[in-house]
């Protein structure tokens, strides 16, 4: 019988997790621009845009529209256009060679959508501006 | 003893495979710049250069340069530097989203090194000339 509890609380924990939360990954190839850059008291901030495609784990595919501002950190926001049209929005911060960024809705399949995700550069060339990021996030 | 004997030649098998192959898996962002165009009796053919940076399920990541032409088929001679700065010599040929490459050689650790890798274009973006590849690759490398 005791057993049988234990089973029946692992099964319900599951059955909860799938529930309230979707685990996903996404792949991300983006093209960095430069354009242009102001002093601030704490350094050089300098303006980025970003474009790029991804791939994710749920079989969505699309492409990636980014403005960004770069000094200590780089700070983000982003939209993103699936095969369907649909669009999410993203926003984030990257320190180092990582970074957290959330999703919070937008149109069609991912209207009230939110997800936490962390991310990390796979790899990145300064000569030619392009990285691959990889993603991992949860939806509540 | 049947399921012993079973057992072991799926082992042997294993072992075998591990020792002549290596299989890995790959990824390319990779940014594409069509250079010129000339018609022929197949069609217009292009010319590409093609930049970008990989990482792969061993650890690995660096650049890739690719030169090349698009027409009917995708063929491209490239070169993959790694973190340690050795070069990796490959080929190539795509038709549709759908690849093969050739590895040829190479410097330092891929010097004598072959193998190939099949390829997917997973996304790609015509507006931007910016591609998402997966690559499932296997190769003689120790």
């Amino acid at each position: 019988m005791k057993n049988f509890t234990i089973l029946l609380v692992i099964i319900l924990m599951f059955i909860t997790k799938l529930v309230l939360a979707e685990d996903f990954s996404i792949t991300f190839a983006n093209k960095y621009s430069m354009n242009g850059s102001v002093e601030t008291p704490l350094g050089v901030l300098k303006a980025l845009t970003i474009k790029g495609v991804f791939s994710d784990s749920r079989g969505h595919t699309g492409i990636v529209n980014c403005i960004a501002t770069s000094g200590k950190n780089l700070d983000f926001v982003c939209d993103t256009k699936d095969e369907d049209g649909d669009i999410s929005y993203t926003s984030g911060r990257r320190e180092g060679d990582g970074g957290k960024a959330i999703i919070t809705g937008g149109t069609g399949k991912y209207a009230n959508i939110t997800s936490q995700c962390e991310y990390q550069i796979a790899s990145f060339s300064k000569d030619i501006m392009v990285g691959l990021i990889t993603m991992q996030c949860s939806t509540k | 003893m049947k399921n012993l004997i079973i057992s072991i030649m799926i082992i042997s098998l294993l072992s075998i495979t591990a020792a002549f192959a290596g299989e890995y898996t790959a990824t390319n962002a990779l940014s594409y710049t069509i250079t010129k165009s000339v018609d022929t009796a197949d069609g217009p053919v292009m010319g590409l250069s093609v930049e970008g940076v990989w990482s792969d399920s061993r650890g690995n990541s660096g650049t890739i340069h690719c030169v090349g032409t698009r027409g009917k088929i995708l063929k491209a001679y490239c070169n993959s530097i790694d973190q340690d700065g050795d070069i990796q010599y490959n080929t190539a040929k795509r038709v549709g989203t759908e690849g093969k490459g050739v590895f040829n050689g190479g410097t330092g650790k891929y010097a004598n090194v072959t193998g190939g890798c099949s390829y997917q274009v997973a996304a790609f973006d015509k507006n931007n000339l910016i591609g998402l590849i997966t690559l499932q690759c296997s190769d003689n490398l120790n």
